[in-house]
């Protein structure tokens, strides 16, 4: 994890600090305020040696330091926390509901393989997920915002309510701006987990233990127990891929639904040539991706007995 | 009343190239405290059995038509809800391979004690005890109990499987190749410790197993099967002393160590009929050395041959003289 | 080879469902190729009625069977000329990924050894990337263009291929006719290209083809966030077009058509490559 980050990390650097040229150039050409430049210029060393400049940038990237945001004069840090937040405000509901929905959909399906509701909710799941997100997104606002007039728009909040992150979430408000962007990314999201443990399931439903737990008399519903405990298994590989998945595909649905997270801010710090704010927000994605992995990794050696020695198995 | 009675039992499965019947017509019997060996060819229908005793075949598979009667019930036409009190009560089973058959995921003493209290209200602690009780019995160390089936040897999971088919002190027990795959002196082990525990606890037990040396030290009566029928039976002393069919004495040569004189290791040459479309008359014409044309047409009864001694071959009266020429390669090379 | 590709094609026609996907697939090729010239307007040419007042937001009707946008563009015109911008990036992209992977992972699986790690912690890299901020950012810093988009979107997508045909490689390679070749002093290029490449070359190409769906996606989301070269039309940037005027609200002409092309191609594609996977692999049939 430690190497990936690293490397991610000197790509950036390659991004950002050769690949425009003269960053604080452009910056005074932007006309951007002198205390945010002259901290930036500071913190990346400009006239340092490059090499020194990229040890020195380093060592602020290991440490979270991406300096002051251009345009927001605030720590970089700060601005991130927030957008964060916002994000993981969208992003847990519906990984509950995929989860949940996907395991326990998926279960079903494989169990009760070849009937004609299995075959439907295969083919709907091949449809919805074929929709590119933000094309979902705006069809689900067409329905219930602009059509049935059920639901707001955009945002996490009324307007002008300007609250605290804490304020916004547990306002009585939230749940009405929540839903369409949280059902949005179940409904999309559910599918993959589905599938695959649909597939999980077909592949257990054939084992031998199942069938000697047949024969040992054992009620059906233990026997779906049983067949659930060793199916999810593969299930938690892919749950963290996809909450890196998702948390890259944020931009997209936080446009649409006009939601202040993390991704949101890439294209907006993109748009304000806010470099800093562009650089910590790409690096909090990366570290998440990156983490997912890690976590997996963890988790499937603790759930499955057969890889908690050498662990290594998962990597494959 | 024999405590197990199949009777003209057929299974059937559903394949890719049409209906396969892996049964056809099997008839067999197994009394208190016997042991029946069923023998043959990977194929012929002996694990389909098993699992058709147990009525756990694969998806596919179903019993077609016939009988299997246990303790006097018709085991076949059980509603989901009887089977399920009967089994692991009256009949269990030890599976073919235990690799597969124990939950991965689960400890084994948690799966032992699961087929207790899938029957009877014993609270866990007790279920637990009784679970390294019968872990002592097979030779399993108790301490063994919290461990994952990974962590054992193909033995240990081996010697597992029975002690979770003895945990309710079923009437039979169906062993499917219980050693198959382990080593012969661990596989002497378990048969020995089997042999004891159907001794002391009056099972009867179903042996199925490919080696005719298995069979020949553990049961008294045996059945051999060929291509989803049973081609001879008998008790294991004149079966495998004079067998009165040729796919009998062909398997016996594959074992020399069943015959006092013979040295030589013959195998039958060819491989059985496709069970889709099988061909008309006797299914062993194909490969058997001493095949007239009848053999080709007329499908042979099952006679008894010698007082419970039964074969389902037409030249079962020229056994002896068969017997003899079976005895040399050269005959088997031929056909 | 020639064997698998021929049951994949004829288990495409046995299907219903893949039949109709090939149809989709088939209209979108088509469409790529002859599209543009088939339109009936040029994409920003602005339509304008009798009395030479632009056609603004209007309803599909007769001149305009799908509707037209804010600045009077009609939108069917524009959705024809859409397809060959998504069918260009999406293929080319897949190209350029399927060949990157393929050469890392065949060296990789190959050669073993440090060969081997360097090139699979490359790849850990590559997977440690957040792909649509990564994409955005680059396309932000080089600017818009098809050929810069083509070349972010393959420069992330080559690391799935890169892994599923270092593992082909390294069942391959332990193959006796490999062995045989490398006892009989063939060179590791030969091996490489003319023993181990032909065994690569269905799971490459069915790799390739699932990530040309991906890549019409990835296109599309850059082009609906505005990063995509403004005097060319893409599915993506209509509805970026479309979104950004307001017109979600009212205007479903100019919303569904692009979204629905987009969504059509890509389920296309996953239904089709489905069933080639099927044959190409056919312990997947069981499942």
């Amino acid at each position: 994890m430690g190497f990936v980050l690293f490397m991610i990390a000197t790509l950036m650097f390659g991004m950002f600090v050769l690949l425009p040229g003269d960053p604080a150039a452009s910056f005074v050409e932007e006309g951007l305020s002198r205390k945010a430049l002259e901290r930036q210029r500071e913190l990346w060393g400009l006239d340092a040696p490059l090499h020194v400049q990229y040890l020195r940038y380093l060592g602020n990237v290991a440490t979270l330091e991406f300096g002051v945001s251009f345009r927001a004069q605030v720590p970089v840090r700060e601005v991130l926390v927030e957008k964060f937040l916002n994000s993981i405000a969208m992003m847990l509901p519906a990984l509950i509901l995929i989860m949940v929905g996907g395991t326990v959909i998926g279960a079903y399906l494989g169990w009760r393989r070849g009937t004609a509701v299995e075959k439907t909710a295969v083919l709907a799941g091949l449809a919805v997920e074929s929709m590119p997100s933000f094309f979902a997104g705006i069809v689900m606002l067409m329905l219930f915002s602009y059509g049935l007039g059920w639901l707001p728009s955009s945002g996490m909040g009324p307007s002008g309510s300007g609250g605290s992150f804490v304020a916004t979430v547990f306002s009585s408000d939230f749940p009405r701006y929540a839903a369409l962007p949280v059902l949005t990314l179940a409904v999309r999201g559910v599918n993959g987990p589905m599938l695959l443990m649909r597939t999980s399931m077909i592949e257990i439903r054939g084992s031998d233990f199942l069938m000697l737990l047949e024969a040992k008399g054992v009620s059906e519903l233990r026997i779906v127990r049983h067949a659930v405990r060793n199916a999810i298994l593969p299930m938690i590989t892919y749950f963290g891929v996809l909450i890196g998945t998702l948390f890259q595909g944020q931009v997209l649905l936080e446009t649409v639904f006009g939601w202040p997270g993390i991704g949101r801010a890439v294209v907006d710090a993109l748009a304000a040539r806010d470099f800093p704010v562009l650089q910590g927000a790409f690096f909090f994605t990366a570290i998440v991706v990156v983490g997912m992995n890690l976590v997996v990794d963890v988790l499937y050696g603790y759930l499955d007995p057969r890889v908690r020695v050498t662990g290594d198995e998962v990597r494959a | 009343m024999p405590l197990l009675a199949i009777e003209r039992l057929r299974v059937e499965y559903q394949t890719r190239a049409g209906v396969a019947r892996a049964l056809d017509d099997v008839s067999l019997t197994l009394g208190d405290n016997e042991c029946l060996g069923l023998v043959g060819e990977s194929g012929c229908g002996k694990s389909t059995l098993a699992l058709a005793v147990l009525r756990v075949l694969p998806p596919n598979g179903r019993i077609a038509s016939g009988r299997i009667v246990l303790d006097g019930t018709d085991v076949t036409v059980l509603s989901p809800r009887e089977l399920r009190r009967l089994r692991w009560e009256r009949m269990a089973l030890v599976p073919q391979s235990s690799m597969n058959a124990l939950d991965p995921v689960y400890r084994i003493g948690g799966q032992i004690a699961e087929a207790i209290r899938a029957h009877r209200s014993t609270p866990a602690v007790e279920a637990r005890r009784a679970a390294g009780d019968l872990l002592a019995l097979t030779e399993v160390h108790r301490e063994r109990i919290d461990h994952y089936p990974h962590e054992l040897s193909g033995g240990t999971r081996q010697r597992v499987a029975i002690a979770m088919a003895l945990a309710l002190g079923p009437a039979l027990l169906v062993a499917d190749e219980p050693t198959t795959g382990l080593d012969v002196i661990v596989q002497d082990q378990i048969l020995r410790r089997l042999r004891e525990l159907r001794r002391d606890r009056g099972m009867a037990v179903l042996l199925i197993t490919h080696d005719m040396g298995v069979v020949a030290e553990n049961c008294d009566r045996v059945a051999v099967m060929y291509s989803g029928r049973v081609v001879e039976q008998g008790a294991v002393g004149p079966v495998f002393a004079e067998p009165l069919h040729p796919y009998t004495m062909g398997l016996r040569n594959a074992f020399p160590n069943l015959l006092a004189d013979a040295a030589e290791l013959i195998s039958i040459p060819g491989s059985p009929p496709n069970l889709v479309e099988p061909p008309a008359g006797c299914r062993f014409a194909d490969r058997c050395p001493f095949v007239l044309e009848r053999c080709r047409t007329t499908d042979p009864p099952l006679v008894e041959g010698a007082p419970g001694h039964w074969t389902a071959c037409l030249r079962w009266r020229e056994a002896d003289e068969l017997r003899g020429r079976a005895r040399s390669g050269a005959t088997w090379q031929t056909a | 080879m020639t064997r698998r590709v021929l049951a994949g094609s004829r288990a495409l026609v046995g299907d219903p469902l893949t039949a109709v996907a090939s149809v989709g697939l088939a209209v979108f090729v088509l469409l790529a190729v002859f599209g543009p010239s088939l339109a009936p307007h040029k994409p920003f040419e602005t339509l304008s009625d009798a009395g030479g007042l632009p056609l603004r937001l209007k309803a599909p009707g007769p001149g305009h069977w799908l509707g037209t946008t804010t600045r009077g563009h009609d939108v069917l015109s524009q959705m024809m000329h859409g397809a060959r911008i998504a069918f260009i990036v999406g293929v080319m992209s897949a190209v350029v990924a399927g060949l990157i992977g393929a050469a890392i992972g065949l060296l990789s699986g190959y050669y073993g050894r440090t060969v081997d790690q360097v090139l699979m912690r490359l790849t850990d890299v590559a997977f440690g990337i957040p792909t649509l901020p990564f994409a955005l950012i680059v396309v932000g810093i080089l600017g818009p263009g098809v050929l810069n988009t083509i070349a972010v979107i393959a420069a992330i997508l080559w690391r799935t291929q890169a892994r599923v045909i270092r593992s082909q490689v390294l069942t391959i390679k332990e193959r006796a006719y490999i062995r045989a070749a490398r006892i009989a002093g063939a060179g590791h290029g030969r091996i490489m290209l003319l023993h181990i490449g032909p065994n690569i070359l269905p799971f490459l190409l069915l790799y390739l083809a699932l990530s040309v769906a991906q890549s019409v996606l990835l296109e599309a989301g850059l082009s609906f966030l505005g990063f995509s070269d403004p005097r060319v039309i893409t599915w993506g940037g209509m509805l970026n077009a479309a979104f950004e005027a307001g017109a979600v609200r009212t205007a479903w002409w100019w919303v569904l058509p692009p979204g629905l092309a987009l969504s059509v191609v890509v389920v296309s594609s996953f239904v089709v490559v489905r069933q080639f996977e099927e044959a190409v692999n056919p312990r997947l049939r069981t499942v």
